[in-house]
This record gives C-alpha cells, structure tokens and sequence, in this order.
C-alpha cells in the first residue's frame, strides 16, 4: 500500500488535475426554507430567501459558465403525515436568473394544475455538478 | 503529462482535507466535501425493495407504500447532510410521470446512519417508485 500526503492537487502546468473517475460536486446546501437557515454546505456563501417558496443559492467560488446541473431532494420538515407529503416540486425558477455565482430556485406543493409556492417548514437538499471558474 | 499511481491520498495539514484546481484554473474545490459518500438505485416497487446498484449502502428498509429507510456503510458527521436524488414510474401511464416526486419524510428521524424517503404524487398519493439517491456531506 501506498499512501500520498497532499494539501492540494495541480496539473503539472498549475491547473486541474484529472482524477480519472471521479466527479465531485461543486456544491452542496441543506437548506430550511420556514426559518431560513443553511444547515450543512460546501461552496455556498448564502441562501437569499426572496419571497414565499423563492430563494436564490449563491456560490463562493463560481462557476465557469451557467450550464451546471442540479439534483434536488425535498421534503416537509414536520406535519408530514401520509395525507400531506405529495406533490412537492422543486427546481430552478421559470424564467428565473442562473448565472455563473447564483441561481434562483423555486419550491411548490400541490397538485400539478394547482401548485402554489410554499415555504412553512420545508428542507430542501441542492447538488450542483459541473466546472468551476 | 505526469501521472501519479496511488491507493491512498490524504491531506498533511489536515488528513480528511485535499484541494483541487478549479477546471478553470481560478478558484479551488474540496476533493473530499465534495465527493458523494453513498448512492444507491433502487426498484421500491417490488415487495422487497433491494438495490439494482449502489455503494455506501447497506440495509434498504420499505417502511410502506413509497416510504423508505436507507441505511449507511459508514457513519457521517453528524444528521445535516445532503441526499438528493430523482424517482419515477414505469407503470405506463405515460402523461402521470411528470407528478413523480422524490421528498423524505421527517415524521421518520434522520441520523448519521440512516435517512429517509419519500415517494408521492399529487396531494396526498404515495407510490412505489424507482428511486436515484446520492449523499454528500462530511463523513464522521
């Protein structure tokens, strides 16, 4: 076995280095809408709360251009009883700003044709995947 | 080109801390932060849910009708970490997949070891779905 100790990883030219495989994500946010509050992130410098079910996620270090993905997870944060958990939607705002070092999200509950905007009590998990600036 | 060959890194200021050149070249990442810590595919709609795939995983718990537990390999640092993830259907019924939904039910407790999920469609409908789910966050 070997073992490499390292503070940091660079290409030979100062760059990124390949890490055959793998593919980290470039940020990650547990996030409580009712409150709001930033539980757990990484490369995150704030949630912005805009308005009922609207926030924006706001990166410390940017993106290289706005064509990240994200993978959401959703739920209620209390009265999740079997009649109350369905229909929650989340992701980025309809006509909303996705820019290289923010990104406006949107959460709604209810059925499809019915959805309104919602924030009592929700948690919402966020991964962005893609290359950073 | 270089190439380092390996079967371990780790961080000499701090073991757990590695960081890595932004692909741009300007800014820098958390190797280890951002690394997902478990995944895990799964069918919840058969009578025992088991993995198609995954790693970190262990015990996969079908609580219900699209309510599931998921237990960890490894333990993370503490209950605030990251699952995201997609569900659907392939019942088909074709028009309905878009009412999916991937949430979790905090009427169960999330902790270092084990979270929790949801599948619902609709207001108040819960389903058996196929189900995506990756964890990120810091490990214990």
């Amino acid at each position: 076995m070997s073992t490499i100790k390292v503070d940091t990883v660079q290409s030979t030219g100062g760059s990124t280095v390949a890490l055959t495989g793998i593919m980290t994500a470039k940020y990650f946010v547990h996030y409580v809408q009712g409150t709001p509050a930033v539980n757990k992130s990484l490369n995150s410098s704030s949630v912005t709360d805009a308005s009922t079910g609207h926030f924006t996620l706001n990166y410390t270090s940017a993106f290289d251009d706005a064509n990240y993905g994200l993978n959401s997870g959703l739920g209620q944060n209390t009265d999740d009883a079997d009649s109350d958990r369905g229909g929650h939607s989340i992701g980025f705002e309809n006509g909303g700003t996705v820019n290289t070092t923010s990104a406006q999200l949107n959460y709604l509950y209810g059925a499809s044709q019915g959805s309104a905007s919602i924030d009592n009590d929700t948690i919402s998990f966020h991964t962005l995947y893609g290359d950073l600036a | 080109m270089s190439t380092l060959k390996t079967n371990t890194l780790t961080g000499t200021t701090s073991a757990g801390s590695i960081l890595v050149t932004g692909e741009g070249g300007s800014t820098t990442t958390n190797l280890q932060q951002g690394l997902a810590k478990a995944w895990i595919s799964f069918n919840g709609g058969v009578s025992t849910p088991v993995a198609i795939d995954s790693f970190g995983t262990s015990t996969l718990t079908d609580n219900g009708t699209g309510d599931y537990s998921q237990t960890l390999t490894n333990a993370m640092g503490n209950a605030n970490y990251v699952h995201s993830g997609s569900a659907g259907v392939n019942d088909g019924s074709g028009s309905a997949i878009s009412l999916r939904n991937y949430g979790y039910n905090t009427a169960r407790t999330q902790s270092t070891t084990v979270y929790n999920i949801n599948n619902s469609y609709d207001n108040n409908n819960a389903i058996n779905s196929y189900n995506v789910s990756i964890v990120h966050g810091d490990l214990a």
